[in-house]
């Protein structure tokens, strides 16, 4: 197959965007649920925006 | 031939070794006292906090090929060995934080066998189980046999005593304390290996004078070892096959539907606690690749003398850390291994006691199951270390029931996703699915297809056999589908207005 390895790396960034995406539609009280409190803080859509974050970095620089 | 250490042990190595062992005895001794029924057993009573789980998933995950293979595969072919801990795992940990643990805990499930036995029928759950728990005692035994290969490496120890010593730490803190003991230790365990691993980031650093140079280096004499990605025709990780095969079928199958993995999730507090476990599982997993795949390219930078890339981390410890910290990064290893035999034994114990004997057996008395569990335990560590000296001898076999895993992974995702965001999936389906899926899998595998394309094939193959099958068959039983499948955040939304 004569796939240029760079789209690899696109495929990653675009895939990654759109999980972030997603974990941006779930509402708040969702990601709340049980929590002891509603510190900002215990918003793990946040976190999941952070490791996005650093996937994009990364494919981005071991392109 | 493992790299030989030969010279004696420093004090100080031995002073770190000894001081961990009591360490991880002295918890599993006090975690002990807390565990009054088989629910504190399996599950902890309920009581992980997420770091403790978030950790305790890493420690569990990094098991017996991650120091050893990944460093040497890392040796071999670069930075692309890392895709198994970013593209072939975060995405996946993420759905399983937001998505699949909120179901099992909405389910009130002890396991993923039972889960699947709640939404298609009992014999679902038992066929789960038992190949899940067949794979788990081979890997325990491949797990406790690299341990005492290690030992002997480093210790000059006979590997049976190697065995017996590990069987005996790990059986002391399992079977006494059940998973809160196993989810403390694994959660020490993981500080461990990162201590060790940041280490050997630093001094490698230092040693290659810099990281700018380690790149030079590296990159001049093998070009693509800083490309995330192989070209689409390599032999062994070819990137199409890299993102459909793992990032697709195999990463969502281990971190949404392995047993060892989310028990811990389901041993949380509460469902906060579960979900953001994995999330912080997830965070860790991102700097995996400086413990197990930098010290692989290290050993390439520095022209390690070894004759096989999976001598690449022990020739690493030996040269480049003093001692000490080679003591400690020995302890990593150890601690790696021990993580995944303590989980492994106690997620196989969990699914005897309930998946398959609460299933099977008529009447069974269930306020047996703590000590049943506890007596499964030990039956099943003493069954590994029966069974880790012949897994030299055995060659292939534990590759081959790996295979054999992975030929399963593509049908049995597409019963849990179809099972879990659908109603329409039927057992019956599932269950036709399920044989069809991997004997397509086999076919194509036996016609010298990439693992990771046979992987995607065999997924594709079941959706859509699940889907159409289930259209002329009736479910056998009527599942609880507001439990047991996923609701739309939308819909929850206007349930809860």
């Amino acid at each position: 197959m004569d796939l240029p390895t760079a789209w690899a790396n696109y495929v990653s960034i675009v895939g990654f965007l759109f999980v972030a995406l997603v974990v941006w539609a779930i509402p708040r009280r969702l990601i709340y649920k049980d929590a002891p409190d509603h510190a900002a803080w215990r918003d793990i859509r946040i976190w999941a925006s952070v490791l996005v974050s650093i996937q994009l970095v990364l494919y981005l620089v071991f392109t | 031939m493992p790299v030989s250490f030969g010279a004696p042990l420093h004090p100080l190595d031995l002073a770190i070794i000894v001081g961990y062992l009591a360490i991880i005895i002295f918890v599993g001794i006090r975690m002990s006292g807390r565990v009054k029924t088989a629910h504190d057993f399996f599950l902890a009573g309920r009581s992980l906090g997420f770091w403790i789980i978030g950790l305790s998933i890493i420690g569990t995950n990094i098991g017996a090929d991650s120091y050893i293979g990944a460093s040497g595969n890392a040796y071999l072919v670069g930075i692309a060995q890392a895709n198994f801990e970013w593209i072939g795992a975060i995405p996946a940990m993420i759905m399983a934080a937001l998505v699949f643990i909120p179901l099992y805990w909405k389910a009130g499930v002890y396991s993923i066998p039972e889960y699947l036995g709640l939404r298609y029928n009992q014999a679902v759950r038992v066929t789960a189980a038992l190949i899940t728990c067949v794979v788990a005692v081979f890997a325990i035994a491949v797990a406790l046999w690299a341990i005492a290969i290690t030992l002997e490496t480093y210790l000059g120890w006979p590997t049976w005593v190697g065995i017996l010593v590990t069987g005996t730490v790990v059986g002391a803190y399992s079977v006494a304390g059940g998973l809160a003991a196993v989810a403390f230790t694994d959660s020490l365990q993981v500080s461990i290996m990162f201590i060790g691993g940041l280490v050997i980031v630093w001094l490698g650093i230092s040693e290659t004078d810099g990281f700018d140079n380690f790149a030079a280096t590296l990159t001049h004499e093998n070009p693509n070892h800083l490309q995330a990605y192989l070209p689409a025709d390599h032999e062994s990780f070819p990137w199409p096959g890299v993102i459909l095969g793992l990032g697709v079928v195999l990463s969502p199958a281990y971190w949404c539907a392995g047993q060892a993995i989310l028990q811990r999730s389901l041993g949380a507090k509460t469902q906060w606690d579960a979900s953001a476990g994995m999330m912080f599982a997830a965070l860790a997993k991102t700097f995996v690749p400086l413990l197990v795949v930098f010290p692989g390219m290290l050993a390439l930078v520095m022209h390690a003398d070894i004759e096989f890339p999976d001598q690449a981390m022990a020739w690493v410890i030996k040269n480049v850390l003093p001692p000490g910290i080679s003591g400690l990064m020995f302890i990593a290893i150890i601690a790696a291994l021990q993580s995944s035999i303590d989980s492994g034994i106690n997620s196989t114990s969990l699914m005897i006691t309930r998946d398959i004997r609460h299933v099977l057996l008529k009447n069974v008395d269930k306020s047996k199951d703590l000590i049943v569990g506890r007596y499964l335990t030990l039956v099943l560590l003493l069954a590994a270390m029966a069974t880790a000296p012949l897994i030299s001898k055995m060659g292939g076999i534990y590759e081959f029931v790996q295979t054999m895993l992975s030929l399963f992974q593509g049908p049995m995702l597409a019963l849990l996703l179809l099972g879990a965001f659908t109603r329409r999936a039927t057992a019956t389906a599932g269950l036709w699915t399920l044989i069809t899926g991997v004997m397509l899998a086999t076919i194509v595998l036996t016609l010298g297809v990439n693992m990771l394309y046979v992987a995607f094939a065999s997924f594709i193959y079941s959706l859509i056999a699940l889907w159409t099958i289930s259209g002329f068959t009736q479910p056998e039983i009527h599942p609880d589908y507001d439990k047991l499948t996923y609701v739309p955040w939308w819909r929850q939304q206007q349930e809860l207005v």
